[in-house]
């Protein structure tokens, strides 16, 4: 069965881009353009994964991670923090905010697939 | 006015230099951090889109495609290894701290320094010169905007004044 996995990204040709690349890798893919919108489709939606990207508007991803580690229905779905924050103590931040694993942009789509997998793994 | 205790007044002073050289070098640390998010943000966009079509997910590619997709890749990674050549060249406050507990004259620290960028970004362009002086020259820029920092504090190291 196909993994489901809640992409939260704001940038345009990353969203199409990722959508298409993750789903020619045999993942569905929905999307949330903003933190407040992530935290309440991971409760309706209920991914296999959360793929978050930090700098989100309405509502930044460290905090829609934290929701979403607060609520019962969804604190146990995986959190990747797919962010182009790489400055030092940013990937400190992700995890400290309830994030399970970082990877930092740019990256290709078989390379998130692969923290992807990994993370699935792990749990 | 007369009568007027002096050191009074330049106790703010002192902490107004040190409140403006701080919120200088958040400025500056901001500045590197918001160019940094910018490139790497759209890179992600240039090198993913590349990868799905070099992996012909949307149809067959010739042989001179693939060689000007697989030249866009490489580029992207380039680009992405002079960002991160800015971002290391902006870590001074290690520097600073080497200063501070005087292991190092600021002289040596500073040369021991940009050889050690030289040498990696030497290795990062596969040891292409003309690259390297560019890059070196961006490093140098950041340098220079820092060390009248650098400079002030080993000024007050030397005055016994020392912290971070």
């Amino acid at each position: 069965m196909k993994k489901k996995i809640l992409l939260v990204e704001d940038h345009p040709a990353n969203i199409e881009m990722l959508t298409m690349g993750l789903g020619f890798l045999g993942y569905t893919v929905t999307v949330a353009e903003n933190g407040m919108e992530a935290v309440e489709m991971a409760a309706v939606e209920l991914p296999d994964l959360i793929v978050m990207d930090i700098l989100l508007p309405n509502l930044s991803g460290l905090e829609a991670a934290s929701r979403i580690r607060s609520n019962p229905t969804t604190q146990s779905i995986p959190i990747l923090a797919a962010t182009a924050l790489a400055m030092p103590g940013d990937m400190e931040k992700c995890l400290e905010s309830g994030c399970d694993a970082y990877i930092a942009k740019p990256f290709t789509p078989k390379q998130l697939a692969a923290a992807i997998e990994k993370l699935l793994k792990e749990r | 006015m007369p009568g007027t205790d002096i050191r009074v007044e330049e106790k703010p002073k002192k902490e107004l230099t040190e409140s403006k050289d701080q919120s200088d070098s958040q400025l500056f640390l901001d500045v590197i951090g918001v160019m940094s998010h910018s490139v790497r943000t759209t890179l992600n966009a240039i090198i993913g889109y590349t990868e799905i079509i070099l992996d012909e997910k949307l149809g067959q590619i010739s042989p001179m495609q693939e060689h000007a997709l697989k030249q866009v890749l490489k580029n992207s990674i380039e680009t992405l290894d002079t960002v991160n050549s800015i971002l290391d060249a902006s870590n001074v406050e290690t520097l600073k701290v080497e200063v501070l507990a005087g292991s190092l004259p600021l002289r040596d620290a500073l040369a021991r320094f940009e050889r050690d960028i030289i040498l990696k970004v030497l290795q990062k362009t596969g040891f292409n010169q003309t690259k390297t002086a560019s890059l070196l020259g961006t490093t140098r820029r950041i340098l220079h905007y820092r060390m009248d920092k650098l400079k002030i504090t080993e000024e007050s190291q030397a005055a016994g004044k020392g912290g971070v």
